[in-house]
């Protein structure tokens, strides 16, 4: 967490071609993979009972022990006790075995990724590693799935579903996603450029969160130091289309007051709002009208430019970040961003400052039209 | 074990039976399911599957025959059972305070199988916008959002067989926070060639090859959820909802009725047959619908629909308890539908009158 706080206010960080695929395409487009120094933090098969985990599952449980690490608490010393699990993932629920689907044509393949899939639910992957039996739920809600589940564990602890509940998303870089958004002309074959005039579309990434969310005063445990707070939250739909955001933005504004008023916020308490800034052309259409609109004068930035789109993980992946940047009271740059199309209300951070305020946004807009916005703050914020 | 009161004041269901509780019981009574044969192609060569098919032609009371032929399975099977739904609820819904949550097992594998069918036939330059756009799990809620005008809260569950119980749950949270004022919640899953074969090569030699032998099945339920008032009498509702690792229910938990989510399938039949306290019985309907994992909803939304005091004839071992409110000292459950999944966690729904 610390390292990765740290890099978005370095040099940036740039897309590189997939190393663990290939496609039939000229050049590629590139990808925030995670980088092989990563690899020693992945389990493949935790349980020799069971099937070898996928790569989302073994993300998702990797920073499920960070975040126990984090809080210092032992998982042994929290048997017994009700915690959740919430985690939202787009290629972790998916049927996408390409090389099992291919071969079935011809022959009977091992059965090894039916099985991997019917047992890896990441939800499920990490109440089992660590015996848990409170709500356990997988959140499919494309690219706003992992602050689906920030938002859904929220609600279980404020209506005392459980003790603790470790919520947040994970997404590995799969080949047919990323032939997907290709095919759907939403790719850019360049490091993408989340709201500048020139921004020609995404670069995807893989990663996970997860947040180990818990009352204050609630269960007898303290963690080591608290991170920020989850205030509250606003969610709302579009109903416009299957991929693109409503043109006026009908849904985000919706859910933008929501999370406000749920966190009892003001606009003039916002440190930032950290945008979803894919770096498509409708997207930040849509998104710098709306913050334009209702929070004029925010600084607000994408964090895209620095670690692509983690799909499903990207809520709970940029929730962190936010928050981390809320205790270190500094703005990233928007990376990426050189110059604001004609027309554009606001234009994102350019340059990284301080910030005095405790308070922010973090958003994210998914393909279905779901608008989802947490209100988060420092740990030691008290409006 | 979560109590939030919550009135249903309307159901919507889509299997193979047809698409009401009166025929679904029509043909529990008459102990006939309704199974369609499929040609499963394997390694080459092509073999007969009975399936649990969903008619989705009275969907065309409801979208428009053009929008129709842009809608894939999943979602026309959503649809139809959420319009359904809100027929029978006869609400008027507001918009920004309507929710909307699906669960789904297997999310819209045929657009998924078509994508990567676009890839492997041609080149990863045929691969199709559209496929890839329906495939995405959460494709059938936004079809039913857009369908429907929902702008509140919309959200899909993916937990295989604890899907439904989750999406409940989701729901009467939803409104237990005000958030929304009525929520649209339901499940559908669908049968696809890659689960048809699948379930072909998973399951040989271990069923018996009679038509009682359970069949991949597919459909959709909806209930349409608001809280439950102080005013007026109890109406069929969600009384309790529970999840959790080991099914442990005491030795006096006596439900009315218990309806079992029992696929019949080997790997799981220890897990229903100790599943019930000495001398509590159970209904088991997915001889009627099929195996899916989604199917809990259509349990519950099948008991709602025998609790009415319009219902139609119930089969055999049905009962219709008498309209008790929640929390007037009713000892016993008034029902019980109970689903494990492939690890043994179990998810519990408990109707009630609210």
């Amino acid at each position: 967490m610390d390292s990765a706080t740290e890099a978005l206010f370095g040099p940036r960080l740039l897309p590189t071609p997939p190393r663990r695929f290939r496609s039939d395409y000229a050049g590629s487009y590139p990808a925030f993979e995670l980088p092989p120094t990563c690899a020693a933090l992945l389990t493949p098969r935790p349980n020799a009972a069971l099937p070898a985990l996928s790569r989302t599952a073994q993300m998702a449980l990797a920073a499920a022990r960070q975040a126990l690490a984090d809080a210092g608490y032992e998982p042994a010393a929290l048997r017994g006790r009700r915690i959740g699990v919430c985690v939202g993932t787009t290629v972790g629920n998916s049927t996408n075995f390409e090389n099992f689907h291919r071969d079935s044509r011809l022959t009977d393949p091992p059965l090894d990724p039916v099985w991997q899939y019917r047992r890896g639910n990441p939800a499920s992957v990490i109440a089992r590693e660590f015996g848990w039996d409170g709500p356990c739920m997988t959140v499919s809600n494309a690219c706003a799935a992992g602050g689906d589940a920030i938002a859904q564990a929220t609600e279980w602890l404020r209506q005392g579903a459980c003790d603790l509940a470790l919520a947040g998303g994970a997404d590995e870089l799969s080949r047919i996603t990323y032939l997907g958004f290709i095919a759907l002309l939403i790719s850019d074959r360049e490091p993408c450029r989340p709201f500048d005039a020139q921004r020609a579309g995404l670069n995807l990434g893989e990663g996970a969160a997860m947040l180990l969310l818990q009352r204050p005063g609630n269960a007898g445990l303290v963690p080591r130091r608290w991170r920020g707070q989850v205030l509250g939250y606003g969610t709302a739909s579009d109903a416009h289309h299957v991929t693109a955001p409503h043109p006026e933005g009908r849904g985000l504004r919706v859910a933008i007051q929501a999370a406000l008023d749920d966190a009892g916020l003001t606009r003039d308490e916002l440190a930032f709002v950290k945008a979803h800034g894919t770096g498509t052309v409708d997207n930040e259409r849509v998104e710098s009208q709306v913050l334009g609109d209702l929070l004029p004068g925010v600084p607000f930035f994408s964090l895209k430019g620095m670690i692509g789109h983690t799909l499903g993980a990207s809520g709970a992946v940029e929730a962190a970040l936010a928050l981390a940047c809320l205790e270190r009271g500094r703005i990233p740059a928007s990376a990426g961003f050189r110059e604001a199309s004609p027309g554009m209300l606001a234009g994102p951070q350019s340059l990284a400052c301080d910030t005095q305020r405790g308070a922010a946004l973090a958003q994210s807009l998914a393909f279905g039209g779901t608008n989802t916005v947490l209100a988060l703050a420092r740990a030691d914020y008290d409006d | 074990m979560t109590t939030e009161p919550t009135r249903v004041c309307g159901m919507g269901m889509v299997g193979s039976f047809g698409t009401t509780p009166a025929e679904l019981f029509a043909r529990v009574a008459a102990g006939c399911p309704r199974l369609t044969p499929v040609v499963v192609r394997r390694a080459g060569a092509a073999s007969e599957l009975p399936i649990h098919a969903a008619d989705l032609s009275r969907l065309l009371e409801f979208v428009p025959k053009r929008n129709i032929r842009r809608i894939d399975r999943l979602s026309g099977l959503s649809l139809l059972a959420a319009h359904l739904a809100l027929q029978d609820a006869g609400v008027t819904l507001v918009p920004e305070r309507t929710g909307l949550v699906l669960a789904t097992g297997y999310g819209a594998s045929r657009s998924t199988a078509e994508f990567l069918d676009s890839i492997i036939d041609g080149t990863d330059l045929g691969a199709s916008p559209t496929a890839f756009a329906g495939s995405v799990h959460c494709s059938a809620a936004s079809q039913v959002s857009i369908g429907l005008g929902i702008r509140g809260p919309t959200l899909t569950v993916t937990q295989f067989e604890l899907s439904c119980g989750e999406a409940l749950r989701v729901a009467c949270r939803w409104l237990a926070s005000g958030r929304v004022d009525t929520v649209l919640a339901g499940a559908a899953d669908e049968v696809s060639d890659t689960v048809a074969s699948c379930w072909q090569r998973l399951t040989e030699g271990l069923l018996p090859p009679t038509p009682a032998a359970p069949a991949p099945g597919e459909g959709a339920a909806f209930l349409v959820l608001q809280r439950a008032g102080a005013a007026g009498p109890p109406v069929p509702g969600i009384g309790a909802i529970a999840t959790g690792a080991a099914w442990a229910p005491a030795a006096d938990w006596r439900p009315a009725t218990v309806v079992l989510g029992d696929d019949r399938l080997p790997c799981q039949r220890s897990l229903y047959q100790q599943a019930l306290p000495a001398g509590v019985s159970s209904i088991c309907l997915t001889p009627f619908y099929g195996v899916f994992p989604a199917s809990q909803m259509l349990d519950v939304a099948a008991v709602l629909a025998a609790w009415r005091a319009d219902a139609m004839e119930l089969p055999p071992g049905w009962r219709r308890p008498p309209a008790t409110a929640l929390g007037d000292g009713a000892a016993q459950p008034a029902a019980a539908c109970l689903k494990f999944d492939l690890d043994g966690r179990y998810s519990l729904v408990q109707p009630a009158f609210c």
